[in-house]
C-alpha cells in the first residue's frame, strides 16, 4: 500500500476514526493500530507478516531477558544472542545472495571451484527498518537506557507501526514506547504541522521527484552512452534533487501521518545540500539512520576515542556497513566508502588548518561557506553516481562522459525550473514552515479542509501519471 | 481540570480534525473525481475494476456537472503541453 494512492486514503479514514474513538483506551488502540498496520504490511505480501512477528516475539522475549538478568557476562551474552538473531534474520533475506555471488565471484578469482546452493528470496519491504528499529530497543534495554516495553502488544506496535514501518523514519522505542502510554497532549493534533508535512511530502514525490526522475534522471542513467557533459551533470543533479525529494518526502508523510494519529515523531531530514561539510551532511540528511549508526556502530567502536588512526578506521567502517545496509551490491559499498573517506579526509584537513580554517572578514566568511557547500554537493554527487547507476561499468562511463562535449539534450527551462524547485524545497525542513503551520491551524475546520483538498488537486495535476514506488523501498 | 491546550496552544482538538478530514475527503473526492474515474478504468479487469468504476462514476458525472473537476483538467492540461513542447 502506497500512501498516495486512493487505497491508502480510504484505509487512514477507517485507521483515524477508530484511534479517534479508542484514544482515552490506550491499550485498545495500541491493538487497534498494531491490526491496521499488520493489514497496510499484508497488503503487499501476507506471508512476510510471520517474519515480522518473529522478530517482535524474539526481541521483546530478550528484552525481558535483559531486564531480569543479573550478570554482566550473561547479559552480554543475550545482548549478543539478539544482535545475531536480527543480523542472521536481515542476512538471510537481504544478503544471502549477495555473499553466495561474491563467494562464486572470488572462487573464479582464485580458480577453485565452490558450490553453494542459490535460492531465490524475496525481500519482504521494510526489514531494514523494522530489524534496526528491533536491535536499538534490545541494545537500549541492554544499557539500561529504556525498560522493556510494558507489553508485547506496546512492543508490537512500536515495531509495526505502518506509517513508518516499510521506509523509516528509524523511530527509537524511548521516543515511541513512552507515547503508548502516556500521550503528550492526547485528543489533541497539531493540524498545521501535519497537513504542511502530508502536503509538501505529496508535492515533493509527485511532482519533483516522479518528473525529474522520468524527464531526467532516468534517460541519463538508462542509457549512459548517448549524454556528454552538461546532460550527465543535469542528471547527477537531478538525481540528487529527485532522492531528496522521494526520501524526505516519505519521512514527512511518515512524520504527518503518525501526528494526525497522535505521535511525535523527530525529523528526519534538514536541508541537507545546505551543509557546509560532509559531517554537517550526515547531521542533515537520513539523520535517524545516521545518528543510529553514531550510537549503536561508531560509539561501539571506539568513536574518536582511540586516537586518530582508530578514528579513521572506525568511520569507515561505519560507513562501509552503512553502504551495505542500502543495498546488496558492491555500488552501495563504494558510496559508503567515499563518504567514510570524505569524512577521513575532512577531518585531517581541518586538523591541519586549525584556527586558519575560521575565515576572517564577513565578506570572505561567505565566501568559504559558499565554496565549502559547492564542494559538498559535489561530493555528495559523484557518490551519487555509483548509488545510481546500475552497474559500475555506468557509473564509471557517466564519470568519464562528464569531460565529452555532445550537444545537451536536456538543457531547458523545464529541467531548470524542476532543479530549482528541487533544491528550494529543502526551505521547507526543519520547522521553517512554522508559521504556515500556526496559520493553518487558526482556519477553520471548513477551510482547513478546502485548502488542503485545493493543495491536493494542484499537485495530483502537475504530477505525471501513475504512481512510482518510494525509492528507500528497496532498501 | 487541566486543560491540555494551554500547554499546546497550537493544537486542535480531535473533533475539529476529524471535521477537516471530512471535508478534506469529500471536496478532494468532487474536485479528482474525473481523475478517479479514470484510474478505474485503467485497473486490471475483473471484479475491483468493476466496483470502483461503479463507485467513481456517478461522482465524475455529478463532480462534471458542477464543473469543479475544471481545476485538475486544467492543470493536465497545461503540463501535458508543456511536456510536448519539451520533447518537441
Amino acid at each position: 500500500m502506497l500512501f498516495p494512492t486512493t487505497v491508502f486514503a480510504v484505509f487512514f479514514v477507517f485507521v483515524f476514526l477508530g484511534g479517534w474513538l479508542l484514544i482515552r483506551h490506550r491499550r485498545l488502540w495500541a491493538l487497534y493500530m498494531l491490526a491496521a498496520s499488520y493489514l497496510f504490511y499484508g497488503w503487499w505480501n501476507w506471508r512476510f507478516l510471520g517474519l515480522i512477528i518473529f522478530c517482535t516475539i524474539i526481541n521483546h522475549g530478550f528484552a525481558l531477558l535483559l531486564a531480569r538478568l543479573p550478570g554482566r557476562a550473561s547479559r552480554t551474552g543475550v545482548l549478543a544472542t539478539a544482535v545475531a538473531v536480527n543480523l542472521g534474520v536481515l542476512g538471510f533475506f537481504k544478503y544471502y545472495r549477495f555473499f553466495v555471488m561474491s563467494a562464486y565471484a572470488l572462487c573464479g578469482q582464485l580458480g577453485l571451484s565452490c558450490s553453494l546452493p542459490l535460492l531465490e528470496i524475496v525481500l519482504p519491504v521494510g526489514i531494514s527498518f523494522f530489524t534496526f528499529q528491533a536491535m536499538s530497543y534490545v541494545i537500549d534495554v541492554y544499557r539500561e537506557e529504556i525498560p522493556p516495553a510494558e507489553s508485547v502488544l506496546d512492543f508490537a506496535t512500536y515495531l509495526a507501526f505502518f506509517p513508518q514501518l516499510v521506509a523509516g523514519p528509524i523511530v527509537r522505542a524511548s521516543v515511541f514506547l513512552p507515547q503508548i502510554r502516556h500521550p503528550e497532549n492526547s485528543g489533541f493534533v497539531d493540524t498545521g504541522r501535519a497537513a504542511t508535512l502530508i502536503l509538501t511530502g505529496l508535492f515533493k514525490k509527485v511532482v519533483l521527484a516522479n518528473l525529474l526522475a522520468s524527464r531526467l534522471v532516468d534517460p541519463v542513467f538508462g542509457y549512459p552512452e548517448d549524454y556528454g557533459s552538461v546532460d550527465v551533470l543535469l542528471g547527477v543533479y537531478g538525481y540528487a534533487a529527485q532522492i531528496y525529494c522521494d526520501f524526505s518526502a516519505y519521512s514527512d508523510i511518515a512524520i504527518g501521518v503518525a501526528l494526525l494519529l497522535g505521535m511525535r515523531f523527530p525529523d528526519n531530514f534538514n536541508a541537507p545540500y545546505f551543509a557546509t561539510s560532509f559531517r554537517e551532511f550526515w547531521q542533515r540528511w537520513h539523520i535517524s539512520l545516521s545518528s543510529w549508526l553514531r550510537d549503536y556502530l561508531y560509539i561501539p567502536l571506539g568513536g574518536s576515542r582511540g586516537g586518530a588512526w582508530r578514528t579513521r578506521r572506525n568511520l569507515l567502517l561505519t560507513f562501509l556497513l552503512g553502504g551495505l545496509w542500502h543495498g546488496a551490491q558492491w555500488r552501495f559499498v563504494a558510496w559508503g566508502a567515499l563518504h567514510g573517506a570524505y569524512l577521513i579526509a575532512e577531518r585531517v584537513l581541518t586538523q591541519w588548518l586549525g584556527p586558519r580554517a575560521q575565515p576572517t572578514g564577513r565578506l570572505r566568511a561567505r565566501l568559504v561557506r559558499l565554496g565549502a557547500t559547492l564542494l559538498v554537493f559535489h561530493g555528495v554527487c559523484l557518490s551519487w553516481f555509483f548509488f545510481r547507476a546500475e552497474t559500475f561499468a555506468d557509473a564509471w562511463m557517466l564519470i568519464g562522459n562528464l569531460g565529452v562535449w555532445r550537444t545537451p539534450v536536456h538543457l531547458g527551462v523545464g529541467t531548470v525550473v524542476l532543479l530549482a524547485g528541487g533544491f528550494a524545497v529543502q526551505l521547507t525542513d526543519g520547522g521553517r514552515l512554522e508559521p504556515v503551520w500556526h496559520w493553518y491551524n487558526r482556519r477553520s475546520f471548513l477551510l482547513q479542509g478546502l485548502i488542503a483538498a485545493f493543495i491536493i488537486t494542484v499537485i495530483l495535476g502537475l504530477g505525471p501519471q501513475g504512481v512510482a514506488p518510494f525509492i528507500y523501498f528497496q532498501f | 481540570m487541566h486543560d491540555d491546550r494551554q500547554d499546546k496552544p497550537e493544537a486542535s482538538p480531535m473533533r475539529k480534525v476529524g471535521a477537516a478530514l471530512a471535508v478534506f475527503y469529500v471536496a478532494a473526492l468532487l474536485l479528482n473525481a474525473e481523475g478517479l474515474l479514470r484510474n478505474a478504468q485503467r485497473m486490471a479487469y475483473g471484479a475491483p475494476r468493476e466496483y470502483a468504476i461503479a463507485l467513481s462514476a456517478p461522482v465524475a458525472a455529478f463532480a462534471g456537472r458542477m464543473g469543479v473537476t475544471k481545476l485538475r483538467s486544467g492543470i493536465e492540461r497545461l503540463m501535458n503541453e508543456t511536456a510536448k513542447e519539451v520533447t518537441e
